[in-house]
Order: structure tokens, then sequence, then C-alpha cells
């Protein structure tokens, strides 16, 4: 790994495989297209004793677009040990069949609690039924700390004599709030539009493309 | 000091476990290489390689063809309408073009030996090791087998995107309802380059990490 001058700062012109990254945003952007074309088609009833005929449909060829994708994203974007696609496009396809997860075209979205995150968030893949659960803990604010692990302080010791009392289980300890994700936090990563760098985005509103 | 003939056989019940292990493992490695994720047959049983005839419609895959458009003019920084026509070198956009995606060009088959397919054009809707799969104008899908044929495709000489456009905003779609005026590329300036099949099998994804070698190529 060569070292850069940290001065200069990113630059648009030298991203390391621009075509690459353009070739993955038409794959991704015509998948999506392609995807929400037509309406997905009813699962027609199995029907034993004939011999399964189906056809290739345009939502078969958003998934084989996404599929190769990925292939594309893995061949090309070497990192160790690094998933090679940006974990915030990863997070919107769906596992079992490679969709782009719309929510409300091709996902549902619900919320569901756990005990361990506080909130999860379930994508129900239209076409293939499988889920991709998303924990979506209580987030720090910008700049927060870690918690402290206890905020009360001790209150004195119960007096010794005192009425048999029945055991009470413990209420179960909340979830802690921690940072997003790292792709998802503010950590030094800049927006480049064109040649020229954005001013960091609102960190209230997103950009948007985020399933977090 | 006795020698044992007979040495130990391996019990029938353990291989019995070994076989079904290396079937389990087998099956596992088979399902992870379905094309569709959940492969329970194999692909020409599920029709994966047919396309459903009545959804091969040109029009509905125009839209496709103009965000391709936004692609090249993207890639290949396209100038302006209304300034100078650039001329494009070829050695600029050549290893360009080479890892570009050709998902929703238009080509038509320009010399081949298969003469049946001489001279169809139409928009990749998918491509193969093997083939090009196209949907024609006369809203037909036509499978073009790469061996053995030259493709001409056209790419624009002038940016579609409009001058505002930056890397952020997604690439512009028009909607398939309202396109009668809708154009390909093949309406307005345009370049034509050729393409020679004989040395472009290759699965779409792995040309992007391919290097390419220059081949004599056999006059059809």
């Amino acid at each position: 790994m060569g070292k850069k001058n940290k001065d200069e700062g990113p630059n648009a012109n030298n991203v390391v495989n621009k075509d690459i990254m353009q070739r993955l945003n038409f794959m991704y952007q015509a998948s999506v297209y392609l995807s929400g074309v037509l309406p997905i088609p009813p699962a027609p009833a199995p029907q034993k004793r004939q011999k399964r005929t189906r056809k290739m449909t345009v939502h078969d060829l958003s998934k084989s677009y996404v599929n190769s994708m990925k292939v594309v994203a893995n061949k090309t974007m070497v990192k160790m040990h690094v998933p090679s696609l940006d974990p915030a496009v990863k997070r919107t396809l769906c596992n079992g069949c490679n969709i782009v997860l719309v929510p409300g075209s091709t996902a549902s979205v619900r919320v569901k609690s756990s005990r361990h995150h506080g909130h999860i968030m379930v994508y129900r893949c239209g076409s293939c039924d499988s889920t991709r659960r998303i924990p979506a803990p209580p987030t720090l604010a910008e700049g927060d700390s870690a918690p402290s692990t206890s905020t009360h302080p001790d209150e004195a010791p119960p007096p010794v004599d005192e009425p048999y009392k029945p055991y009470k289980h413990k209420p179960r300890p909340r979830p802690r709030p921690r940072q997003p994700p790292l792709f998802a936090r503010d950590a030094g990563h800049v927006v480049l539009r064109g040649n020229d760098k954005l001013p960091d985005r609102d960190p209230d509103l997103g950009d948007g493309i985020y399933i977090t | 000091m006795l020698l044992l003939d007979n040495a130990a056989k391996e019990s029938r019940l353990k291989k019995e476990r070994d076989a079904k292990k290396a079937k389990l493992r087998a099956a596992k490695e088979h399902k992870k290489l379905g094309v569709l994720g959940r492969r329970q047959d194999t692909a020409r049983g599920m029709g994966l390689w047919g396309f459903d005839e009545s959804q091969a419609q040109f029009a509905l895959f125009l839209p496709l063809h103009h965000l391709w458009l936004g692609y090249m003019s993207e890639l290949l920084h396209l100038p302006q309408p209304g300034g100078a026509p650039r001329a494009l070198s070829g050695a600029a956009i050549h290893p360009k073009l080479l890892k570009a995606d050709f998902h929703g060009s238009i080509i038509s088959v320009h010399q081949t030996k298969n003469t049946a397919i001489l001279g169809i054009s139409g928009i990749v809707i998918h491509e193969t090791e093997a083939t090009f799969k196209v949907v024609t104008k006369e809203n037909r899908l036509k499978v073009l087998p790469k061996q053995n044929s030259i493709f001409t495709f056209a790419v624009p000489v002038q940016s579609i995107l409009p001058a505002t456009h930056d890397t952020d905003s997604p690439l512009p779609l028009p909607s398939p309802e309202a396109n009668e005026e809708l154009k390909t590329v093949l309406d307005g300036p345009h370049a034509l380059l050729q393409l020679h099949g004989n040395q472009f099998c290759f699965r779409a994804a792995d040309r992007a990490g391919r290097k390419f070698k220059a081949k004599e190529s056999i006059e059809l």
C-alpha cells in the first residue's frame, strides 16, 4: 500500500475503479427499474405430473443483474477480508433471491422488538419470502460518549430488619444506546459530487439511502 | 507374535455415514450455485434460459436503453450537446468499454458465419458467456451466439445527461408509459463500434477484472 499525500484530500478524479463504480451504479439502477416495471405475477399452483416450464421474466433479469453486480464487486474491488459492496448497498439486496428490496414495492418492513438490540427492522422479500433482519438499536447522539454504566447512585442498603418480601426478578437491562454502524456514521467520510467536495450532511436527516 | 492377515476393515456403518455426509455437502454446494438462489432443479428444467415471450416488448426495455445511454455519457465523459462534437479516441474509450456493461445497449449483427442471424438488431437484455439475448423492434426475443459473429453497437457522441448532472443523482429514467417520442441512440448523432464476438466469449461479470490480450482475428 503506497502512502498518499493526506493534505490533498480525496479527489473525484483519482477515485480508484471509477468505471467499476459507474458500472455497479448502472446495474443497480437497471435492476431497480426492471423489478418494478411489471407487477410480480402470483406463483402458479404446483401441479403434479406436469413438466415445470417456468420462463424467465423481467424479475429474473433484474435478479441476474444484481447477481452479476455482486460478482463484479467481488472480483474487482479486492480488499482483504472486507466484503466488497458497500454495506449500505448490500443491506438493500435480498439474500435469498438477489432482488433489490424497495420498501413498499418489493419488500415489506416491520419493526420487531428484540431483547438485545431494542428493535429489529425485518425486511421480508415479496418474491422469495426470505427475511433480512437489521438491528436498529437506540443510537447515541453525535458526540456523546459511551453511556456510564450506573447513572443512578446506589441507594442506601436496605435495613436488615425488614419483613420478608417475595423475590422479584430484576428487570432486564435495556439495550444500551450505541453508535450507528461505521458506514452510517460521520467517521471522516467525504462525499464527492463531480470534482468538488460536498458539505457534511445533516446527521438528523441523513441522505436517504441507508437502511439502518 | 501373530500377524493379522485380515486387517481391520472400515465398518459398514462408518462408510454409510461418510457417504451421507459427502452427499449432504455436495447438495449444499449445489444449492449455493443456484442462479435464482433457490434452485431445485437444473437450469433447463426450470426454464431459466427461455424468456417469457409476452414480456419481450421493445417498449418495455427502451427505458433500460436510455439508462444505458446515461451510463455511457457518464463513463466516456461525453461533451454536452451544442458544443463542438469531439471525436472519440479509441485508445481512451476501448479499455473503458471492455469493462463496461452491455445490458441495455443496441447491437446488431454485422458479419457472421451464421447467415440466419445476419442483420438482427435489438436491445441486449441478458448477456451470457456465449450469447447475447436481444429484444428486437418487432418485439421478438433473439438469442445471438457470440462465436463467429461481428457485432456493431452505437454509443452516443453527445451526452444525454443534463448539464446539471452529478455523480450523486440517479441516471435519468423515462417512464415506459409516455414514450411516444423516446428515441434510441441511432436517432441522434452516434459512433458505431465493432465488437468481435470471438474474442468476447466471457461472462459479463468476468470481463470487469479480466486482462484482454490481443489475438489475431480470423476473417469470417
